[in-house]
């Protein structure tokens, strides 16, 4: 039985769409069968990042009101054979998903596959409540900054809340991504750190994201920031996929690089 | 089918009409003058008359102080007095509204130590949170006592009607005594808290001394003034 996944932070532009695309590649790279739902309906972002936006024909909400069936919707990724996408609709908004069309979705995905990873919109409305309603556990997303880590506490009450767990008396288990992270800007006192934004939210560090230009890069290119074995970034989100799955990883680039010799002598 | 009607607890505005000592005559003339001035909020309005501060209840005459009321636009519609004047109110067909503690004068003020039991509806009541309170949640312990052993968050919200306890970070509001217990207090190991409140008393962050900020404290109510003592 598939495992439901939300990756979700309340606040837009802090990397919801990237982790998922991460994760979800990476958790496929596991061996583990992966489906990624982009519920941001009206902004379709996902299929971008994962390269596939010339491959869309139908859509989630097509799925949803019964135009196409999930078969011809889902798009299978041309790198890893075990990764899925259904990527939302550009053309519509997000009162187009109900929960009981979300519910059918989602029950027929649950047959064949492992994970199925929810990539919330931004924001506490409908679209974010439908993306974390049916969720087993969620990945809330966080940048070290203050507006960031409010919203992000505001929308873990939401999933204590709002969720089916929490209508039932159980609750989602709940993960902190923290992404953007700058070591440097950290030291300088510019931005949060870790522990100040573990202690504000209180919730069990999954990983620690490193700021990267490779993150940007990947992005344009539409290929998971996680297959590139060579950036930081890359590393930290396998990482962090690694204590998902249940591993003890040590945390990496937490501190700002030391410039070496050669690199204060010639430059970095 | 279900029952026609359903009680529900609520809290309804009321004008209290405090009487520190009462002589049909005086009271006549003052309600007259008070009334001229605030005739558009009186004119109709529940009242309760509190006898609490009064002095010489057990002679006083209740018909005539009543019928004084009704005479000048004020409609009473409890009487706030000590278990003596029961039977009287009763006649007069008003609800007998119980002193909420009865304080014997001199230890009024003593503040720093109180001994006293908290009110009946309030004993051995207690809402534990265990959770964190997360902004835009809102927590209201009913009629109890409130112990958060988590944090409570910026936006967050805790209300009870008794104490309120924080064994977390308070950042965000707490609300004490909410339905009108002046003898409420808050306790917080963190006070980082938005705004703080007992019985209505209120303090926002920035009238608070900074050497508070961020340190364990208790707020207690005296003469009508929010005190912020360390722990």
């Amino acid at each position: 039985m598939a495992k439901i996944v939300v990756v979700t932070s309340g606040k837009g532009g802090v990397g919801k769409t990237t982790s998922s695309a991460a994760i979800g590649t990476g958790l496929a790279m596991k061996g583990f069968k992966t489906v990624l739902i982009d519920f941001d309906v009206g902004l379709r972002n996902l299929d971008l990042i994962m390269g596939c936006e010339r491959r869309v024909v139908y859509d989630f909400i097509n799925v949803i009101n019964g135009e196409a069936n999930l078969k011809q919707a889902l798009i299978k990724d041309k790198r890893f054979d075990n990764l899925y996408i259904l990527p939302a609709s550009q053309t519509r908004d997000k009162d187009a998903l109900t929960q009981e069309g979300v519910q059918k979705v989602l029950d027929e995905l649950k047959q064949d596959f492992d994970y199925i990873l929810c990539d919330s919109p931004a924001g506490i409305e409908q679209g974010a409540q439908m993306a974390l309603y049916y969720a087993d556990e969620a990945i809330v997303v966080t940048n070290p900054e203050i507006a960031s880590v409010r919203d992000s506490d505001r929308i873990l009450g939401v999933l204590q809340s709002k969720s089916l767990k929490a209508e039932q008396g159980e609750s989602v288990k709940e993960h902190l991504l923290l992404t953007r992270y700058n070591p440097e800007r950290v030291e300088n006192g510019d931005m949060l750190t870790v522990e100040d934004v573990e202690e504000i939210l209180a919730v069990p560090l999954l990983g620690v994201i490193p700021e990267s230009e490779s993150v940007l890069n990947a992005s344009n290119r539409g290929i998971p920031v996680v297959m590139d074995e060579d950036s930081t970034a890359g590393m930290a989100y396998m990482d962090a996929i690694e204590r998902f799955l249940g591993e003890k990883v040590e945390y990496r680039f937490l501190e700002a690089e030391k410039k070496g010799f050669f690199k204060r002598v010639f430059g970095g | 089918m279900g029952t026609p009607f359903k009680f529900k607890g609520s809290l309804v505005p009321l004008t209290i009409l405090e009487l520190q000592e009462f002589e049909p005559h005086t009271l006549a003339t003052e309600l007259q003058k008070s009334t001229a001035k605030n005739a558009a909020f009186l004119a109709q309005a529940p009242v309760v008359v509190s006898l609490e501060h009064a002095s010489d209840v057990d002679g006083i005459d209740l018909e005539g102080l009543l019928n004084a009321c009704r005479e000048h636009g004020i409609r009473p519609i409890g009487v706030k007095a000590p278990d003596a004047l029961a039977s009287a109110i009763s006649d007069a067909q008003l609800a007998h509204v119980h002193l909420g503690k009865h304080r014997p004068a001199g230890e009024h003020d003593s503040g720093a130590k109180k001994t006293e039991e908290a009110p009946e509806s309030q004993q051995g009541s207690t809402m534990v949170v265990d959770k964190p309170v997360r902004s835009g949640q809102q927590i209201y312990a009913r009629d109890a006592d409130l112990i958060v052993t988590a944090s409570v968050s910026p936006g967050a919200e805790i209300i009870a009607d008794g104490n309120i306890h924080v064994y977390g970070r308070l950042a965000g509001r707490a609300i004490a005594g909410a339905s009108g217990n002046q003898d409420a207090r808050i306790f917080c190991r963190a006070l980082l808290a938005e705004l703080i409140s007992i019985a209505g008393c209120y303090k926002l962050s920035d009238d608070f001394p900074k050497r508070f900020w961020g340190n364990s404290i208790q707020v207690s109510l005296e003469d009508d003034a929010l005190r912020i003592q360390k722990l």
